[in-house]
């Protein structure tokens, strides 16, 4: 996937409709991007909040506080990503948009959901683990998880930013 | 709260399950994009064969022109408006187009040789993905867990059926190929029509009203037989014999008035009676379910008559014996569908001209290993002028169907060998049971009918010599006089 037009077909594959380059497209290709991501991100809340009870069964506070940490992140996050102002971006308004800035738009899509991508399964994989009893590391494994979320957070404000200041 | 962890055990690490994860999504997004890759391909290359394959349409019209030449060439020698010379002269000027055309088919199979080289390239790169899965699978089985699991599963599913797809395309396309070969066949042997009423080669002379009686006739006598219950038929893919009580799946078929099943292409008007190239089919069905679920064939019993319906139609007689490309022509498309549906189709063809001598040896396997025998087709072929039948008699799934392709039945049998028994009776002093049946080649208990209906008849009286006091007239049963 080294060209734009193999990583929109990409994308076209996980978000239907996904297009730029029309002016009437675009801002739905946005809202499909980040209901998308926001979609997958509660999957991850909702297999944590199963680990989460799991712990709390056990009596493993300290478990369960970090889960806490990490779904009050994701949370917001969620609301972050539905709620970001992208309807006044320049970019949805005008006629024409450059290549440099099509493109541009689609690295960082591309990018977010292929971090989302390894926030899903890895969450899905701490799951499975502890159904394994194989919790020794649980708490590395969340705040690597909560580490990992934080780098697609600054993607998403890159993109936020680019977006808004084109 | 319990005082023993259910699930935190801490029994182990997770170990770097982001890594893992990581390789999951491309391991698997590789294997998605290799499989697109070679779909996209394939279909990308059968589309191309498709188009050139409309060319495959245009040479079929010229073969078919070139056949209806050589078949008015043979129509005008044998109403005498044509010298054999002229003829021969015709021919020459025809072994061009009949060049020209054995080229163009060639350049098919080449094409699809080629393709099918690309389809064995692709399986072999889908294979070598397949086993770079399979053993990651098993890798992450004892490293991991099940989801892991799941994936390369899920994804080596998709790869088997992508690959089930690609052998199912290469398939047609040896099918394809092998019938442009029976065509190339049939081209090279075009000429032999004419050729053999140049060299008066016909051994036999069958008017159009002889062929329709013996269609009809034969036929006739096979439903007769198909509907004398119960009828037993041996399915040998499923080891066991059915016995019928009522048929449920039965049908007749034709080419129509004139038609050309065989590909002679009838250029007169023809009469009523021209022949059908009629047939008769009785398949039992067995279902998935008792009681639903969808029929599969298992077995199908089918008679028909091969002429050279043109020939009919033109001249109101033919002299031509059946050949082995002509055979094969209608042959091919049944094996391939019995191939396909996985049943057991046997076939019984009658041809009032006979059938040619390779076809013979072909069915008959003369020389051993020469002989057809498949999985799904057995073959029996029936002379309607002279009676004779012609099988394998090695193939032992054939031997229980013969009698209902038999032209005669079992009481026509025995009042013609009552009358060889008699004949030979009446210079005899007594009959061997062992000698008749070297004799007459005929099914033993037929012999046995005959014999106890001479009996009843009082010409003479079966007695049983038993190996213990077999002396000067032999042992077994023997015809003996009052």
């Amino acid at each position: 996937m080294t060209n734009a037009s193999s990583i929109t077909e990409f994308l076209g594959k996980l978000i239907p409709g996904y297009d730029y380059r029309a002016k009437k497209s675009r801002l739905n290709t946005d809202r499909s991007v980040r209901e998308k991501l926001a979609r997958e991100l509660k999957k991850s809340a909702l297999n944590l909040k199963e680990v989460s009870d799991l712990a709390y069964r056990d009596g493993k506070r300290d478990v369960v506080d970090h889960i806490k940490d990490l779904l009050k992140a994701i949370d917001l996050f969620v609301i972050e990503i539905e709620a970001a102002p992208f309807g006044q971006s320049p970019l949805f308004k005008a006629d024409k948009v450059n290549d440099e800035d099509i493109n541009q738009m689609i690295q960082f899509d591309r990018n977010l959901v292929e971090q989302l991508e390894v926030i899903t399964k890895t969450s899905e994989l701490i799951y499975d683990h502890v159904l394994k009893g194989e919790t020794s590391d649980i708490i590395m494994q969340v705040r690597k998880l909560k580490k990992e979320l934080d780098v697609m957070k600054n993607t998403f404000s890159d993109r936020l930013d680019y977006f808004m200041k084109r | 709260m319990a005082n023993e962890p259910l699930f935190f055990k801490d029994t182990g690490e997770m170990g770097d399950v982001f890594l893992v994860a990581k390789k999951i999504i491309e391991q698997t997004r590789l294997s998605r994009e290799e499989r697109v890759r070679v779909s996209n391909i394939t279909e990308e290359r059968l589309r191309q064969l498709t188009g050139k394959f409309i060319e495959y349409d245009t040479i079929n019209a010229q073969n078919n022109e070139y056949r209806i030449k050589i078949h008015q060439l043979r129509v005008k020698l044998l109403r005498g408006e044509l010298a054999g010379d002229d003829a021969k002269k015709a021919l020459d000027a025809l072994a061009g187009d009949r060049d020209e055309l054995q080229k163009k088919y060639g350049d098919l199979v080449g094409l699809l040789d080629t393709q099918l080289k690309n389809i064995d390239l692709e399986l072999e790169t889908l294979e070598k993905r397949e086993q770079t899965l399979a053993r990651e699978r098993d890798q992450y089985h004892s490293a991991l867990h099940m989801e892991v699991q799941w994936i390369a599963e899920g994804e080596l599913k998709e790869i088997a059926s992508l690959k089930e797809t690609l052998k199912k395309r290469r398939q047609s396309l040896v099918e394809e190929k092998s019938l442009i070969f029976i065509k190339k066949d049939e081209l090279a042997q075009s000429f032999a029509p004419v050729d053999d009423v140049i060299g008066k080669r016909s051994k036999r002379y069958v008017s159009v009203d002889d062929a329709r009686i013996h269609e009809l006739n034969f036929i006739a006598r096979f439903d007769t037989k198909m509907q004398t219950y119960p009828v037993k038929c041996f399915s040998p893919h499923e080891g066991m014999t059915y016995t019928v009580t009522d048929w449920k799946n039965h049908y007749h078929y034709d080419s129509g008035t004139g038609g050309n099943v065989s590909g002679n292409v009838a250029t007169g008007t023809g009469s009523q009676n021209v022949p059908l190239n009629a047939g008769s089919v009785y398949a039992i069905e067995k279902k998935d379910h008792t009681y639903f679920g969808k029929g599969k064939k298992t077995v199908v019993v089918d008679a028909f008559s091969y002429c050279n319906t043109g020939d009919y139609a033109d001249l109101g007689f033919d002299t031509r014996m059946v050949t082995m490309p002509a055979l094969m022509s209608v042959l091919g498309p049944i094996i391939q569908r019995a191939e396909e549906g996985d049943y057991f189709h046997v076939l019984g063809i009658t041809s009032p001209t006979g059938w040619d001598d390779p076809v013979i040896e072909w069915v008959k396997g003369a020389n051993s290993g020469n002989s057809y025998i498949s999985r799904n087709v057995a073959v029996c072929l029936v002379d309607a002028g002279s009676g004779e039948i012609y099988y394998n008699p090695t193939d032992l799934r054939i031997l229980s169907y013969i009698d209902y392709f038999r032209p005669e039945f079992d009481l026509e049998r025995v009042e013609k060998l009552k009358k060889v028994i008699r004949d030979e009776f009446a210079s005899a002093e007594y009959l061997e049971f062992e000698k008749i049946y070297e004799k007459t080649k005929e099914d033993r208990f037929i012999i046995e009918k005959a014999f106890y209906a001479l009996e009843r008849e009082k010409v003479g009286r079966v007695v049983f010599v038993p190996p213990s006091e077999a002396g000067r007239v032999g042992a077994g049963l023997m015809f003996w006089h009052n």
